[in-house]
């Protein structure tokens, strides 16, 4: 395990993203407010599914940075594993708390356009059900973080618990191709290009970039802290061993 | 319930979730006393200790 001095010297690039939390916070609230008035009031309704059909903007934006949170966490797994450097450790575990926001935010707004489009809130969908199952994979991530007290165990264990679970990413993308489902398959990357108008593409990558501002913002939040924690943690350790050396 | 009322729903729950979920982070940074260009920071050069 390198010591803390060695860790100040090497350079750890996602640290720069703190220097930007303020512009990103504007920024994401500046975002969140256009796509708010674009997709609510500005594009144009879908002339099949009528209202409920906005939910699009905001529900596949959540997967997206739900994705790239856990996308995160797996690259930072990884290199916590060949490191052993705990910042990736801090990395990997911020990522992971905000994963499962986002997912959960996918879940609570993809039955609510179920319900009216397809007349159930819930059906156990390839796609709804490999879903679920990442949702409850990395639940139960945070749920070791909490259980395992020894911080180089906890860092190990989730590090792996990052590595597998990332397993089930690609599946839960690919099962609207691999198996017949009620979910509507992919729409903006196919062989003939995106499959919607010019109006509502941008509305939906206006909200893939307010969404992806957001989670840059909490992740630099979420970075600090966890930082904050283990230097607090390695404080009370040293004090504790002095205590036991008198 | 309408298609309104879903839509509304939806965009609520959405708001609920990420707004408090920002506010509970702020929150603990601040019970864990960071001033936020501290907490920022990390050393102070932009580099995690």
């Amino acid at each position: 395990m390198a010591g803390t001095e060695t860790l100040a010297a090497k350079r750890f690039a996602p640290a720069g993203l703190l220097r930007w939390r303020r512009p990103l916070g504007l920024a994401a609230a500046a975002g969140m407010a256009a796509l708010a008035v674009t997709a609510l009031l500005l594009v144009a309704p879908d002339a099949v599914q009528g209202p409920p059909q906005r939910i699009f903007y905001i529900h596949v934006p959540s997967a997206w940075v739900g994705f790239l949170a856990l996308a995160v966490v797996f690259v930072a797994s990884v290199r916590y594993l060949v490191t052993g450097d705990p910042r990736h450790d801090d990395l990997a575990s911020a990522s992971a708390g905000l994963g499962v926001l986002f997912t959960t935010g996918v879940l609570l707004t993809g039955p609510l356009w179920a319900r009216p489009v397809w007349g159930a809130y819930w059906v156990w969908d390839p796609r709804l059900t490999s879903f679920f199952v990442l949702w409850l994979v990395y639940l139960s991530y945070l749920a070791l973080r909490r259980q395992v007290t020894d911080p180089v165990r906890r860092a190990r264990y989730s590090a792996v618990l990052g590595v597998l679970g990332f397993l089930d990413v690609p599946i839960v993308y690919m099962s609207v191709n691999w198996w017949r489902g009620m979910h509507p398959e992919q729409v903006v990357i196919t062989a003939d290009g995106p499959r919607m108008p010019a109006a509502m593409l941008a509305t939906l990558l206006l909200g893939l970039a307010a969404f992806t501002l957001f989670y840059l913002y909490l992740l630099a939040i979420r970075l600090g802290l966890a930082r904050a924690r283990r230097l607090a943690w390695a404080t009370d350790a040293t004090a504790a061993d002095m205590e036991g050396t008198r | 319930m309408n298609g309104y009322g879903y839509l509304g729903a939806a965009y609520l729950a959405a708001a609920l979730l990420y707004g408090g979920y920002l506010l509970v982070l702020r929150r603990s940074e601040r019970a864990a006393n960071l001033p936020p260009r501290r907490a920022a920071s990390g050393t102070g050069d932009g580099r995690l200790r």
